[in-house]
């Protein structure tokens, strides 16, 4: 419970604390080396080697910023 | 304190939910000058034309599907009246540059780097269409290309241009 | 998905699904040109010290748009894996023989040799349901020679705010088969000369089990005699030296086929969820944060490890057991990614806490930086520190004579470690869609060599040796 209000509590700090960026603005986001994962073979290696050796695994996202286009 | 975080975390997510793109409908489409490949373009010169307005930057892929269209929509409505504009909004000329020696533009391309005029037309998306009719209002507002929306498209210029 | 002995059960034993969910598919990347597709190839070679473990993997990625966003991405995987890992015993001072042909010397950790190839593939199906809202459904399917599995998810994004901001939530399942080799699932936490006590009919002497690589009892074409099914009868496991060794009463739910045994197999089901939220904080900052939430049951153990039962006063090893673990685990995470951009250059940063119900801590904390050199290349240093708890079953070893626990591991994997790796990639652009890639990284990890609990003999031996690991990766990105 205290998890999910501390979770709940984080986002609503990132959502609030944003700046309003104008659709034209996305240029930098739109690089390929500013995607969430701009490498998603490497990754998937790294991701494989760690989940092999290590007790934790996951909780990579997937989606959302980029250039926001449609 | 965490309730009015929360009440504006929920408030934001409203309000991008609701946010459409009917903003500026029916509105007089907003005057510019800017300037282009070939001197300077006001949209007051086309008045009398329907304007079909675009705002398109390199870094957008689905802009690189548009322009073929657009071309495309120059070459068979431009005797009818059709006057395309594409604003760029690039804020490095050459990476614009480097675009439209890749993709050519038979229509107007016009350069706001600082995105004034995206401003001013409350640009909802990247890339955005605003088809202006004879008499200078927004007759309609289309978010993104889709290659399946395009006969949509095309339809709505018609009906703009026979009027 | 076995960097560790013959099966994906060893790294699949710390987690769920072979990792379904979070492998983003950047399908609206800029310059990806119309139709074409992308195809992102990798070649990685992996070794560990002292003659450990030896991964070679090649694998691509290849990317499909359909058109209006529609994109349809295929990852085939081949590995090759091969070296030693070792059992769950601890070292001694002295020599340990574990069957009559596997032993150790003294003061050298016990390993078990192994050469496995495991074919994997996956295939992700991205749909756009509306202008702000997508789908992607998967599917994967991976064997090997004693582990397969099959898994689909499904994961839905919808962006709010002008698309400033996305939330996503995914399930993912996966089915997975062990059939340990040498077609016996041994009893948990079981001495090693009782454990592969299998049911069989055979009338007291008759019983011929070949060992396939003379450590552990083969079933197959064990008996020329029929029997009637589902007989449970005590049986003696004549070993390939023909030394016989009496077992208990055999195990339970064997099936007795035209009599031979049928092979044992053990299956295990994972469900995973994942909530998450990715905002656009400025025009130079991204961030992501995730909650996931997964739930393994069935067979978890590793039906290879062992764990070394030593004397309390001496500290001698005795005997050695087989480990065993709960059959249901709950794991939990949330991860905080942050991508910034400077002038040129990009900071990745993340962050991820973990937990579970085996009482296993984690802090991962990652940081790459993308160092651009001119328009063509870039050179970009990575770091990774990871650390976790012990799970509340992992023990060194056991105390001969003290009460059993109801679950024991020694694999050092579920014990109290830390990790660190420093990697370094290098990357240089090829004509306009092309780029070639080496990356080269060290990882070290290190636990307690010297618990408290040590006994005797063992305060002067080295209870975790650590493992140090080389990864070398080549890659190709290119579209056609």
């Amino acid at each position: 419970m205290r998890t999910l209000a501390m979770i709940i509590a984080c986002s609503a700090l990132l959502l609030s604390g944003c700046a309003d960026v104008k659709p034209w603005d996305r240029d930098l986001l739109a690089q390929k080396k500013m995607q969430l994962v701009p490498a998603p073979v490497d990754n998937a290696l790294d991701e494989h080697v760690y989940f092999s050796k290590e007790a934790a695994s996951g909780g990579q996202g997937v989606g959302g910023g980029g250039c926001g286009c449609n | 304190m965490s309730s009015r975080i929360f009440t504006r975390f929920v408030s934001v997510l409203l309000l991008g939910w609701t946010f459409g793109n009917t903003a500026m409908a029916a509105e007089t489409a907003p005057n510019f000058s800017l300037p282009t490949q070939a001197g300077t373009l006001a949209l007051a010169d086309l008045k009398g034309k329907v304007v079909y307005l675009d705002f398109w930057a390199s870094w957008c892929p689905p802009c690189r599907k548009s322009f073929p269209w657009m071309n495309e929509m120059e070459r068979r409505y431009s005797r009818q009246g059709l006057a395309v504009v594409a604003v760029n909004l690039d804020k490095d000329q050459e990476l614009a540059d480097k675009f439209l020696n890749e993709v050519p533009a038979e229509f107007n391309v016009a350069f706001d780097p600082q995105g004034t005029v995206a401003d001013s037309y409350h640009v909802p998306g990247m890339p955005s269409s605003f088809i202006i009719d004879r008499h200078g209002k927004i007759q309609a507002i289309h978010i993104g290309f889709r290659e399946e929306d395009s006969t949509d498209l095309e339809a709505s210029l018609r009906s703009a241009l026979s009027r | 998905m076995q960097l560790e002995g013959p099966s994906c059960v060893r790294a699949a034993l710390a987690a769920a699904s072979c990792g379904l969910l979070g492998i983003a598919s950047p399908s609206v990347i800029a310059g990806a040109a119309g139709d074409a597709t992308q195809a992102d190839t990798a070649l990685l070679y992996y070794a560990e010290h002292d003659g450990r473990v030896k991964v070679s993997e090649a694998t691509a990625r290849l990317e499909q748009p359909l058109g209006d966003g529609e994109t349809v991405t295929v990852t085939p995987t081949v590995d090759v894996i091969t070296g030693a890992s070792p059992t769950g015993a601890t070292i001694s001072d002295q020599a340990q023989t574990f069957t009559t042909t596997d032993t150790t010397p003294a003061n050298t950790l016990p390993l078990k040799s192994f050469s496995d190839r495991r074919y994997a593939i996956s295939v992700d199906w991205e749909q756009p349901l509306d202008r702000l809202t997508r789908s992607v459904l998967g599917a994967s399917a991976s064997t090997e020679k004693d582990y397969n599995s099959l898994g689909a998810s499904a994961t839905l994004m919808r962006d709010f705010n002008n698309k400033l901001t996305t939330l996503s939530a995914g399930i993912s399942g996966s089915l997975d088969s062990v059939e340990p080799a040498g077609g016996i699932v041994p009893q948990g936490l079981t001495p090693l000369s009782s454990a592969y006590a299998v049911a069989s009919a055979a009338p007291a002497g008759n019983s011929d089990y070949e060992y396939e690589d003379s450590s552990r009892p083969h079933i197959e074409d064990a008996l020329t005699t029929p029997v009637a099914a589902s007989t449970t009868l005590v049986h003696a496991i004549t070993t390939a030296s023909g030394a016989v060794i009496t077992t208990g009463s055999g195990g339970t739910g064997t099936a007795i086929v035209n009599g031979s045994i049928a092979r044992q197999t053990k299956k295990k089901e994972s469900v995973d969820g994942m909530i998450g939220l990715t905002q656009v904080v400025n025009r130079r900052t991204l961030m992501q944060l995730n909650y996931s939430l997964g739930v393994s049951s069935g067979y978890l153990t590793d039906p290879y490890k062992i764990i070394s039962m030593i004397n309390g006063t001496s500290g001698e090893t005795v005997d050695y057991r087989t480990e065993l673990r709960p059959d249901s685990r709950l794991r939990q995470s949330v991860y905080w990614k942050a991508v910034y951009h400077l002038n040129e250059d990009i900071i990745h940063f993340s962050y991820r806490y973990f937990w579970d119900d085996w009482g296993i801590r984690s802090n991962t904390v990652d940081l790459h930086y993308h160092f651009v050199l001119g328009d063509d290349f870039y050179v970009e240093p990575q770091f990774r520190y990871y650390t976790q708890s012990a799970a509340d079953f992992y023990h060194h070893s056991l105390v001969d004579g003290a009460a059993l626990p109801r679950y024991a591991s020694a694999d050092y994997r579920l014990a109290k470690m830390k990790s660190t790796s420093y990697g370094l990639k290098l990357a240089a652009a090829i004509g306009k869609d092309s780029e070639v890639s080496a990356r080269v990284t060290y990882m070290k990890q290190t636990g307690n060599s010297h618990p408290a609990d040590a006994i005797g003999v063992q305060r002067t031996l080295d209870l975790y040796p650590g493992l140090d690991a080389l990864i070398a990766q080549l890659g190709y990105s290119f579209t056609f």
